[in-house]
């Protein structure tokens, strides 16, 4: 009955369900995942199992994102009979009328299904576009019809999410839609236009967290000060005075703009987490040792890389892991001188003292 | 696009799959489905016409597992193995590995049940252990985490302890699938005593220790008592 004698985990539950995956409970805190994400990579290590490895980081990212932005990943317990506005919260723009109608005109998943064998999906786009009181569930609808409409056009999945929740703001159904659509449907040359009509639909603190990985990939592809512009004119247009999102993001985001971003924007940026960090109670202390130990390698990186071969290897991996989407930051060699980023980051810090 | 009318009947089965799909639960189906249907990736494609008929047939057969699930340790319900073996959940990795599962507790379920009613066990962890076996992802790590807490004594834990020990030995199929959980129990050294309990008002309590000092008490009662009847003989024997 040693670790060695563990049965495999069930690889079958990823990715639709990687909290079974790693055998949470629900309310699951970060130090619960992290203690059962670090047992599996003790088995399951980077450079053994490459292909295990990024699984487990897969699913392990997928859940520690809510997490670090603090949302409850309760989420997924929506009930089928709360999903599409049931429970949602309408928009106080909303007028009451409407809540009268929508109460006799209301769709359902089965319902809409049924009518597309009847009529054509034209026919259905058209009646549930230009019916008054809409529920979350026809935003969805509306969203999925507009790709097979004979006048397709790609944006129009986006925008029918957007219209959704600006009348329900808070429907999980749309967030998660939203959610998904952000990380898998983005092209890189819309990437700036998509951040500031989301910044102009979802203007709370949750922007931060439906957006971070376009942000992740503005940094990587564009100039530094495109980013920078980018990001001050969607948060000019937030109206949120939470600042729990706002702080995971830039210590996110600080990982990679450290190698890019001048001077001023990081003492800033340092400035604000600092000044906040007492708010976000998710925040760690060895997230922030970690910043502050790449702030301080980065001033002295071009000494640092002066000196023995092993050590532009030990940049690489730091490098890697700030600025490169998992699981590409996880290792590229299988050798006995690959270095993995926290062994990479431990190290520098022994160089340093 | 699939706009021309040969694509009718593959746009309207793409569209009564996906409307039906939960997006809270399944926006990973439904972001693959849609990715296929518009040809934004053309790797590991499916026709989308199975997809309704998939969900339809998912939805069925995870209706079965959960109604099996629910009747599997009622005595006078047949034994579940062959409604399992005719379930074809191939399509679908959670509910196949669901039905192994299912499979391997039934393929033991005289045996485990002779294992756990014997008088000397423990009857909460054993009912516990029965609901894990068979439970859903996600009720089985609550129930193991009540299991753990409901553990109050060093008396309770060994007899626990005892049992897990002959599960082992003797369905080793059955141990195996709760491998993790069941060695932590057997790992167990320290536990928390109920609140208000006479001995420790909910303070830590090392099982070893409490082992040690019941040994010290029996061993000098045992000392006393044999220095009494010494006693008595001595003066008797005067």
């Amino acid at each position: 009955m040693t670790d060695s004698a563990t049965p495999p985990p069930d690889w079958s539950l990823l990715p639709h369900d990687a909290e079974a995956f790693f055998g949470l409970a629900p309310g699951f805190s970060r130090r619960d995942l992290k203690q059962k994400y670090s047992r599996l990579i003790k088995v399951y290590k980077p450079e053994k199992a490459p292909v295990e490895f990024q699984k487990i980081r897969a699913a392990f990212d997928q859940l520690a994102e809510p997490l670090r932005y603090g949302e409850s990943i309760a989420i997924r317990d929506v009930t089928p009979a709360s999903i599409f506005g049931q429970t949602s919260e309408v928009s106080s723009e909303r007028p009451e009328s409407l809540d009268l109608e929508l109460r006799s005109t209301v769709s359902s998943p089965q319902k809409t299904a049924a009518r597309i064998r009847r009529d054509s999906p034209a026919t259905v786009y058209q009646e549930l576009a230009t019916r008054a009181g809409k529920t979350p569930f026809d935003y969805y609808a509306l969203a999925v019809l507009s790709d097979t409409l004979p006048e397709f056009n790609p944006q129009w999945f986006f925008n029918w999410l957007l219209a959704g929740l600006r009348q329900f703001p808070e429907d999980p159904a749309l967030l998660r839609m939203l959610h998904w659509y952000l990380r898998a449907n983005v092209s890189p040359r819309s990437i700036r236009r998509i951040l500031l009509v989301t910044a102009s639909t979802v203007r709370n603190d949750r922007f931060y967290s439906l957006t971070e990985p376009l942000w992740d990939e503005l940094l990587r592809t564009s100039p530094f000060e495109e980013f920078r512009q980018t990001l001050k004119h969607c948060e000019s247009r937030l109206q949120d005075r939470r600042l729990e999102g706002r702080v995971a993001f830039l210590m996110h985001i600080l990982k990679p703009a450290l190698w890019k971003a001048d001077g001023d924007w990081i003492e800033e940026t340092f400035r604000i987490v600092d000044e906040h960090l007492g708010q976000v109670s998710r925040a760690t202390e060895a997230e922030m040792e970690l910043l502050n130990a790449l702030r301080e390698y980065i001033a002295v990186r071009s000494t640092f890389l002066n000196g023995h071969p092993l050590r532009s290897q030990i940049d690489q991996s730091i490098h890697d892991y700030c600025c490169l989407p998992p699981p590409q930051n996880a290792p590229r060699t299988s050798n006995a001188s690959s270095v993995w980023h926290p062994t990479a980051v431990s190290y520098w810090k022994l160089f340093r003292s | 696009m699939p706009t021309q009318d040969s694509n009718i009947e593959r746009t309207t089965e793409y569209l009564a799959g996906i409307l039906k799909l939960d997006p809270v639960i399944e926006c990973d189906r439904l972001f693959s489905a849609r990715a296929r249907f518009l040809q934004l990736d053309s790797a590991d494609s499916q026709p989308v016409t199975d997809l309704a008929d998939q969900w339809n047939q998912r939805e069925g057969l995870a209706q079965k597992i959960s109604e099996i699930r629910i009747r599997f340790w009622r005595e006078d319900v047949g034994c579940p193995e062959e409604t399992l073996a005719s379930l074809d959940c191939s399509q679908f990795p959670d509910l196949k590995h669901a039905a192994e599962r299912l499979c391997t507790v039934a393929g033991s379920r005289q045996e485990f049940m002779q294992l756990v009613q014997d008088e000397h066990r423990d009857v909460d962890f054993a009912a516990s252990l029965r609901k894990v076996l068979v439970a859903g992802p996600r009720e089985a790590a609550a129930e193991r985490d009540e299991a753990i807490d409901s553990i109050h004594d060093a008396q309770q834990l060994k007899k626990i302890k005892g049992m897990l020990r002959d599960l082992c030995e003797s369905l080793p199929q059955v141990y195996g699938l709760e491998t993790d959980w069941l060695d932590a129990v057997l790992r167990m050294r320290k536990r928390r005593r109920k609140n208000g309990s006479p001995v420790s008002n909910g303070g830590p309590m090392d099982f070893e220790t409490d082992y040690i000092v019941t040994l010290v008490t029996t061993a000098v009662l045992y000392v006393l008592t044999a220095a009494a009847i010494m006693s008595v003989l001595t003066a008797l024997s005067k």
